[in-house]
């Protein structure tokens, strides 16, 4: 047994407390800084340009920043669980692909209404995760190396479907479709994101409730078993909480690769493998790291002339930080 | 010895004069700096990879010779029965041979060069023209009259072109500059440059473009920056097949915009402003007309 075995409610709280005055930190940050140099008095006239570029620019997007962060990472963590494989993350796994493909075909068949596009890429993670669970199941067990397996062919295939999606439908769609697939951030309307923050929340509580049963699972299927677990109605509800999170992340943001596999396994590393602290935890990391990126993203705009798709800055940070973290943990048992 | 010797030099002036034997008709250097060697002048089968160059060879009376052209083409009516050899970006290599071209015709701006030279390997002339500016339609309109021997033709619609641009700006004079961005995609915010077809027209009609500060082309712009800068109008050029409903809902969010504020957003057909073309004239009427809403530039 590991050094993190003795989770008390106590050491729980003030992770957890610590982590979310980072976050808040961020998140603040992110308000605070950006192209323009606002006058902070003017902010309190509500008619003034200063407060539309504050609040309508910035906290929006600030905002929609940390609720897609949030929903990636904790998804990423589910399926992490679900598969006992640190390589699963939902865009590695196809089910960010899947959520874009149904997401493609709302938007064409003239269905892509603001609220409801993330029932629909919510129905597309679940069809993605339920065709890698059915393959994963070799004479009714789940191997996770052949539903890994089938995800990345899944995630290969779906972004093909994509763009002959957005071909057959008409010449110049693709480049639309094309934006979108990279995935990138802008300031939302309220009410687009209060709708994403009823879905994530949705899928956050249920994910938080399903801690215990997600750290039996880590035990294998027997041991999960031996514990009182029941593993295939545990199995059944963790896919659907990390289908809903996913499916409302890609909904609005597109996919965007790296926040759900950097953030889980850091914070891994950081406060071990208790999934009771884990799933809290990777949602607020989550929305800590996706809204420093699109904070950098935004102001690379001085230098560049030209925003970059937040995407590549979570690539360019994600990836770099995450291999020096595992290099100076060799040794560490990670899963 | 010296007889294979011999006979290797003979297999050799053969290869040359076969080379030799396929006659150069005509040379004319593109965009690249190219000389562009046609053995067929002028060109009677030309395929067209870019959907401004294909409206210009419309133009210049000259659409019998466009034999291929990209899917994007749809003006005039007439481009409607032309083959299509794919997309601006993809096109297919096999289907532009078996049209067997005189010449392909490219735009620096819309292909790829992976094309042009895949092109070149198979042994077709490429000539490739630039319209990042007004000056370069000119010239891309007189490039590819020549090509077609319309010369004349070219000649006529560059001084056409002139003239209905000199009318326009002449009157848009008459009204006070006004503070302008031109939106290519509206979320994720794409917008208009400096050192493009667009904001040469732009200008011209009257119009202070405020994304000139930022990336040459088409940079993905910032929304604050937009706030602060406070242009007066906001142009959408849409896209064949835009969403339904309303474009400008995102930015009814932001009644501090000048443009919002005095409900001045307005949606042009993109083919018309971004495409440099022989609508050119058009293209500026239709932004002088959104940027000078109360008086009617041109009948």
């Amino acid at each position: 047994m590991s050094k993190w075995s003795r989770l008390t409610l106590g050491r729980l709280l003030t992770r957890l407390a610590l982590l979310a005055l980072a976050t808040v930190g961020v998140l603040a940050l992110g308000v605070a800084v950006g192209v323009e140099k606002v006058s902070w008095r003017n902010c309190l006239n509500t008619d003034s340009v200063d407060r539309a570029i504050v609040v309508g620019a910035r906290l929006s997007r600030v905002l929609l920043a940390a609720v897609v962060g949030a929903g990636l990472a904790s998804s990423g963590v589910t399926f992490q669980a679900l598969l006992r494989n640190p390589m699963a993350d939902p865009y590695v796994l196809g089910v960010s692909a899947g959520a874009a493909v149904a997401a493609t075909i709302a938007i064409q068949a003239g269905a892509g209404w603001a609220g409801l596009l993330p029932l629909w890429s919510f129905v597309g993670a679940l069809a993605a995760v339920a065709l890698v669970y059915t393959v994963g199941c070799v004479r009714g067990r789940l191997v996770p190396v052949v539903a890994l397996l089938a995800g990345v062919v899944f995630n290969a295939f779906a972004g093909g479907l994509i763009v002959a999606l957005a071909f057959a439908s008409r010449g110049q769609r693709t480049e639309e479709v094309m934006l979108w697939l990279v995935g990138s951030l802008t300031s939302p309307d309220w009410h687009q994101l209060a709708m994403l923050a009823l879905w994530t929340g949705l899928g956050l509580v249920g994910l938080v409730l399903l801690a215990p049963r997600m750290n039996a699972l880590a035990l294998g299927e027997e041991g999960a078993h031996s514990v009182g677990v029941n593993v295939p109605a545990t199995r059944r509800l963790l896919f659907l909480a990390g289908s809903l999170l996913t499916g409302a992340a890609v909904a609005v943001a597109g996919p965007i690769g790296f926040v759900g596999i950097v953030v889980p396994h850091a914070l891994r590393l950081a406060f071990g493998p208790d999934h009771r602290l884990l799933v809290p935890a990777s949602a607020l990391g989550g929305a800590l790291f996706l809204s420093l990126c699109d904070t950098i993203a935004r102001l690379a705009f001085v230098p560049l002339g030209s925003e970059p798709a937040v995407g590549v800055v979570t690539a360019l940070i994600g990836g770099p930080f995450f291999l020096v973290l595992l290099w100076r943990r060799r040794g560490t048992r990670l899963f | 010895m010296a007889k294979t010797r011999y006979a290797a030099l003979l297999v050799l002036v053969a290869l040359a004069g076969c080379r030799g034997s396929r006659r150069v008709a005509h040379v004319e250097r593109d965009e690249l700096g190219r000389d562009v060697a046609l053995s067929t002048w002028p060109a009677r089968r030309v395929v067209s990879l870019a959907t401004s160059n294909t409206e210009i060879l419309f133009a210049l009376g000259a659409g019998a010779t466009v034999v291929g052209a990209d899917v994007y083409a749809n003006w005039p009516a007439a481009v409607t029965n032309v083959p299509r050899v794919g997309t601006q970006q993809e096109p297919s290599l096999e289907a532009v041979l078996g049209l067997r071209p005189d010449v392909v015709v490219s735009a620096m701006s819309a292909n790829r060069q992976s094309t042009v030279e895949a092109l070149q390997r198979l042994g077709l002339p490429v000539f490739v023209t630039r319209t990042d500016d007004l000056a370069g339609l000119s010239r891309t309109i007189v490039d590819l009259g020549t090509l077609v021997g319309q010369k004349a033709a070219a000649d006529a619609l560059v001084e056409n072109i002139q003239s209905g641009l000199a009318e326009v700006q002449a009157q848009a004079q008459q009204h006070p500059r006004v503070r302008a961005l031109v939106l290519v995609w509206s979320d994720p915010l794409y917008v208009v440059g400096r050192q493009t077809y667009t904001a040469d027209l732009l200008a011209l009609a009257g119009g202070d473009n405020v994304a000139a500060d930022a990336e040459p082309g088409y940079p993905r712009y910032s929304l604050e920056r937009v706030l602060r800068q406070a242009p007066e109008v906001i142009i959408m050029g849409t896209h064949t097949d835009e969403r339904t409903g309303d474009p400008w809902r995102d930015w009814r969010r932001f009644p501090t915009l000048p443009a919002v504020r005095d409900g001045r957003l307005i949606t042009v057909d993109g083919d018309l402003i971004f495409r440099p073309g022989p609508r050119a004239v058009e293209a500026a009427q239709t932004l002088a007309r959104a940027l000078h809403p109360p008086v009617r530039i041109l009948p």
